[in-house]
């Protein structure tokens, strides 16, 4: 049996509980989602993808239901809990990369080591490094975020995503920012690291050319998922994204 | 001291009596005291004793003696006043900072850097900022001391005590840092979420 990452069982999340205007974006949601997985959720505006990626990226608690990272049940976690579990296992991708300015691309990749454990080691340093080279970027390591293209910088963001090899990466519109080309470019890196790292992927997405790129399209509509659906694997080049 | 030379004239005490035509009198005897501020104590015992007119230096110069008191009082506060200012400057540095950086908050946050963790970083700023400002003012300052003393009037010099430099430096620190606790802890309780979005 494939290694599972996440379980959602009955995840539900509601705005101003207790009060009149109380309002339930996710009704019960029910997600399994496995190491090998690269999969897409999709949903018109205002379906809750949003929501439900802050709380599978534990930065915010559900109402009822649980959520499980790696068998871990998370509800009953206080913020520290739920800190040192999303730094340990989850990777972050944003449309906007959200560099820190002041550091070089490869002091930007060494971050989510550095919050963990403080100084960088020599060999996460090269980790660092090899990341940056696996997306292109070896040579511009020490340039700032200012120095980088639009599509460099998302680069280094996935880089940085990937530095404590977490067992999932959420990818929250990461190619809404880029051009077509590039676009499809991010997206190979994010399959390619799935492959490679067995990294469980979820990308929220608009862009249904991306989408159908991937092994599994989760649709989500007023709070609920109508549709999980997977698809036969893509050869590179056989349904090319852009 | 011009003042003093100026104003008194120093010669033997017989001469003096018969400058003045005062065989055998004097008309003020100075004494010296070991006790400097027990002169107004000394000089009640003197008059009870011998029934003369005693005063002590300090009813003597009860002017010179009320104005070094206020100079005290004005140094005091004058410093206060920098000292609050110089705090009111970091936290509202600070607070500009939390600001703008809020997203780069909000994705250190979901990176796994714990509410603490995030204080910390802008407590230990607020702290560097009175360290290395203080350590300029002292530099400056040491330098503004050593030429007057060395270029000034050379009527007195300024004394510069041995543990002056670093009591204030330390003090500007923990101001410093004092200052950043507000803008720290708003750092601290921002929500990843509201802070990713801006």
């Amino acid at each position: 049996m494939a290694e599972e990452v996440l379980r959602l069982e009955g995840l539900r999340k509601s705005y101003n509980v207790g009060q009149p205007n109380e309002v339930e974006v996710l009704h019960g949601l029910d997600l399994r989602l496995e190491a090998s997985d690269f999969a897409a959720l999709v949903g018109p505006s205002g379906s809750g993808k949003s929501t439900l990626l802050n709380l599978i990226g534990l930065l915010d608690s559900p109402t009822a239901g649980e959520l499980y990272l790696r068998g871990q049940p998370t509800r009953a976690m206080d913020d520290e809990a739920r800190t040192a579990l999303r730094g340990r296992h989850i990777g972050f991708v944003f449309q906007f990369h959200h560099l820190i300015g002041a550091f070089t691309a490869l002091e930007n990749v060494l971050m989510p080591w550095m919050v963990a454990h403080g100084k960088p080691t020599p060999e996460i340093v090269d980790t660092a490094r090899d990341l940056l080279r696996q997306v292109g970027l070896e040579r511009l390591a020490d340039r700032k975020p200012g120095e980088l293209s639009g599509g460099q910088q998302q680069r280094v963001a996935i880089a940085r995503a990937l530095v404590t090899r977490p067992a999932l990466l959420l990818a929250d519109e990461p190619t809404g920012n880029l051009d077509t080309k590039t676009a499809a470019e991010v997206f190979a890196l994010l399959r390619r690291f799935n492959e490679e790292f067995g990294c469980a992927v979820l990308v929220v997405t608009h862009d249904p050319r991306l989408s159908e790129t991937c092994d599994r399209t989760i649709t989500l509509v007023d709070g609920a998922i109508v549709a999980d659906e997977r698809h036969p694997r893509q050869q590179p080049g056989q349904r090319p994204p852009a | 001291m011009r003042e003093l030379d100026s104003r008194y004239v120093y010669v033997d005490l017989k001469q003096a009596q018969s400058l003045l035509a005062l065989p055998g009198g004097v008309t003020v005897i100075d004494l010296t005291v070991e006790d400097l501020f027990g002169a107004d104590r000394i000089a009640a015992r003197v008059r009870g004793l011998t029934g003369l007119q005693a005063e002590s230096w300090m009813e003597t110069n009860a002017q010179l003696m009320n104005a070094l008191a206020s100079q005290n009082m004005s140094t005091r506060m004058i410093s206060f006043f920098v000292a609050m200012s110089v705090a009111l400057g970091i936290a509202s540095v600070l607070a500009v900072s939390v600001t703008q950086r809020t997203r780069e908050i909000g994705i250190l946050r979901a990176m796994g850097t714990r509410r603490a963790q995030m204080r910390r970083v802008f407590l230990v700023q607020g702290a560097v900022l009175g360290l290395a400002g203080s350590a300029i003012g002292a530099l400056a300052g040491l330098g503004l001391v050593a030429a007057f003393n060395t270029f000034g009037p050379r009527l007195f010099i300024i004394p510069l005590p041995p543990g002056l430099i670093p009591a204030a430096m330390a003090l500007a620190t923990v101001a410093g840092a004092g200052a950043a606790w507000v803008p720290a802890s708003r750092a601290a309780r921002l929500d990843p979420v509201e802070a990713i979005r801006g």
